[in-house]
């Protein structure tokens, strides 16, 4: 049971990271659909940080400033220029992952994947005190599970609890009412991408120095848009992302499961986006009933 | 200067996708000046490595019929407001189909496994774009997303195809059999893939862009892209459109896999496009989805790409360069058009 919690968990981390980060630039009225480039750059940064330093914390700072700055062009373009979401997106998207091979090949001189023995994994948090029938389920996580948990409450409470919470989704319901109380739109979406960028940077710091160690072409593999899938599928509210994504996590994990089982790993590899498509099809056929 | 002044009003948009064009060759001027390059020496490589002599041509040739053809596929839908961004899986599902149909059915003769073939890859494509659409556009699903997660299930499930029941056994592991050689397209040289399939590309290309420039639907996409609802009020079958722009971007990407299959390779194999529809998406946008736009960004593209090989040899700039300039052209077109409606917004309300 622990083992198979510690999986799920490692799964669920950068898709909820992304996810949460993506709900609130939602709220805002920005779909980011930028995530998938951001989160590859993101763990490409990761390890440039903790290998030119030797230490974790630079790895997800470099991670989180990459990341900040992907973002702050999505912004200018999408939220200043007012330009199409998707092309933007899509075309950082494309320059990301050619941006991060070309960084590799330039910075390292090697194709394909990167690590070094330079570099120093997140820690990982052991409680001593706890009673021994809970430690298997407390212990062992990655410190970057522990902050996950610390950013989405946090992001609940200010969400549901807070006077920006509430600004949040009026800016994205009603432009016009929130300018006409005196509040800027444009700053108040430049902060969701703010808090969207430690978001990303953290996932992909996790995904290249805790979840997997090195950087790999193409490691993001898809999560970005699984997290841009439950931000759909939530419609901005956290209830429905959190549901989402912790049916992702599981089907991600039990894919894994059915790999160790002897199930062919492309078909295993399959599960988890014909729960999302299925998910999504019923999510809205729901909506559209009730 | 009035006459120069209605010439560029006339054609505002064409210049402003070459003015970005230049200016993103100079940013890539300087990342070349970054690795110590100097930026016309970097250029002069692309050209000389894709245009050089009749050899380095040819590959240009080859490596550009794929890529056009991937790029028409997202006009098409890009062009009629669907934001397919899955024709990479259609690409995927296309190429195997063609490669099923001359692998079950070996001893049909040339005259009807070519056709087959080609049928059996943009039918098959062109269904696995009809399902996000109809999905889309009558259940109000968000088409990227589903789109997206399209493309992994056609990836994963084509290779388990060719990694389990459809393996060869004559090949190294991740690629089926040779086709039977009646349904291959002939190669014109032996120095690259360049075969006989340009020509059906040719007459594919062709078509596509005489009815989006020419006809009634063409019109009706765009305006479906501009203005859903005023093309509803103005009686056009918003429905019926954006699900043929979906299915004939789908045909497009699956007759881009077919051709890789049938011309180039003669077998299916794990990663056999590497990433042609999204190149073509960047250089779909470029062009603001002109159809013969993106002909001239399609071989602009496979000239610098091609090149591009030979400049990596020479200064040790990565080949990855080339996205990274015709990404930040897109960039510029599209930060361009929005100041420019801007302006115009502001001309108005003054």
């Amino acid at each position: 049971m622990a083992s198979w919690l510690h999986a799920v968990v490692r799964m669920v981390i950068p898709l909820l990271l992304l996810a949460q980060g993506g709900t609130w630039t939602l709220q805002t009225g920005i779909l980011n659909i930028g995530q998938e480039g951001a989160l590859l750059l993101s763990a490409f940064f990761g390890v440039l940080g903790n290998h030119l330093f030797g230490s974790w914390i630079m790895g997800i700072l470099f991670a989180v400033g990459i990341a900040l700055l992907y973002n702050l062009l999505f912004g200018l373009f999408c939220v200043t220029l007012r330009a199409n979401i998707w092309v933007v997106g899509m075309t950082l998207n494309i320059m990301a992952d050619a941006g991060a091979i070309l960084l590799m090949k330039s910075i390292f001189g090697v194709k394909g994947g990167f690590r070094s023995d330079r570099m120093v994994p997140m820690p990982i948090l052991e409680f001593s005190s706890l009673p021994e029938w809970l430690a298997p389920y407390c212990n062992g996580y990655s410190l970057a599970a522990w902050l996950t948990l610390i950013f989405v409450l946090f992001c609940w409470y200010v969400d549901s609890r807070t006077v920006f919470g509430m600004r949040l989704k009026a800016a994205g319901e009603n432009e016009e009412a929130l300018e006409a109380a005196g509040i800027s739109v444009s700053r108040l979406r430049y902060a969701t991408l703010l808090v969207n960028s430690l978001a990303v940077g953290l996932a992909g710091a996790f995904l290249s120095t805790s979840y997997l160690f090195g950087f790999t072409q193409g490691m993001s593999a898809g999560r970005g848009w699984m997290a841009v899938g439950a931000v759909i599928f939530g419609g901005g509210s956290m209830k429905w992302m959190l549901g989402a994504v912790l049916l992702f996590g599981l089907a991600q994990a039990g894919g894994n499961q059915l790999q160790a089982l002897g199930v062919p790993s492309y078909y295993a590899l399959m599960l988890p986006y014909i729960l999302v498509i299925l998910s999504l099809v019923v999510r809205q056929w729901v909506k559209k009933r009730g | 200067m009035r006459w120069i002044a209605e010439r560029v009003q006339r054609h505002r948009e064409s210049l402003m996708v070459l003015g970005s064009f230049a200016a993103s060759l100079l940013v890539g001027g300087g990342i070349f000046a970054l690795y110590g390059v100097h930026p016309l020496e970097a250029y002069g490589h692309m050209l000389s490595g894709a245009l050089g002599d009749t050899d380095a041509l040819v590959a240009t040739l080859s490596r550009m019929v794929p890529i056009a053809l991937a790029t028409l596929s997202i006009a098409v839908a890009f062009n009629g407001g669907m934001w397919n961004i899955g024709a990479e899986g259609q690409l995927y599902l296309g190429a195997f189909a063609a490669a099923w149909v001359g692998l079950t059915l070996p001893g049909l003769p040339g005259m009807m496994l070519l056709p087959l073939g080609l049928a059996a890859g943009i039918g098959a494509a062109a269904l696995w774009a009809w399902i996000p659409g109809i999905l889309s556009l009558k259940r109000g699903l968000n088409v990227v997303v589903l789109t997206i997660m399209l493309n992994s299930l056609a990836i994963y499930f084509t290779s388990a195809l060719a990694t389990g029941p459809y393996a060869g056994t004559r090949v190294s592991s991740g690629a089926t059999d040779r086709i039977p050689e009646a349904m291959r397209f002939m190669h014109l040289s032996n120095f690259s893939t360049l075969n006989t399939g340009i020509f059906v590309a040719l007459v594919a290309v062709a078509c596509m862009a005489l009815v989006m420039l020419c006809t009634v639907p063409g019109y009706d996409w765009r305006i479906c892209r501009l203005n859903t609802r005023f093309a509803r009020y103005g009686g056009v079958d918003v429905v019926r459109r954006q699900i043929w722009a979906m299915l004939l971007s789908g045909a497009f990407a699956g007759l881009a896999g077919s051709l890789l299959v049938m011309g180039d390779h003669y077998r299916f194999r794990v990663g056999i496009s590497p990433g042609y529809t999204w190149t073509g998406m960047i250089l779909a946008m470029m062009v603001a989805y002109h159809p013969l736009g993106g002909m001239a960004a399609a071989f602009v593209y496979a000239v610098m790409s091609s090149g591009a090989l030979e400049m990596e040899l020479m200064t040790d700039v990565p080949v990855e360069v080339v996205e990274i300039i015709l990404g930040t052209a897109v960039l510029f077109v599209t930060a361009g058009f929005a100041l420019s409606n801007r302006w115009a917004n502001r001309l108005r309300e003054d």
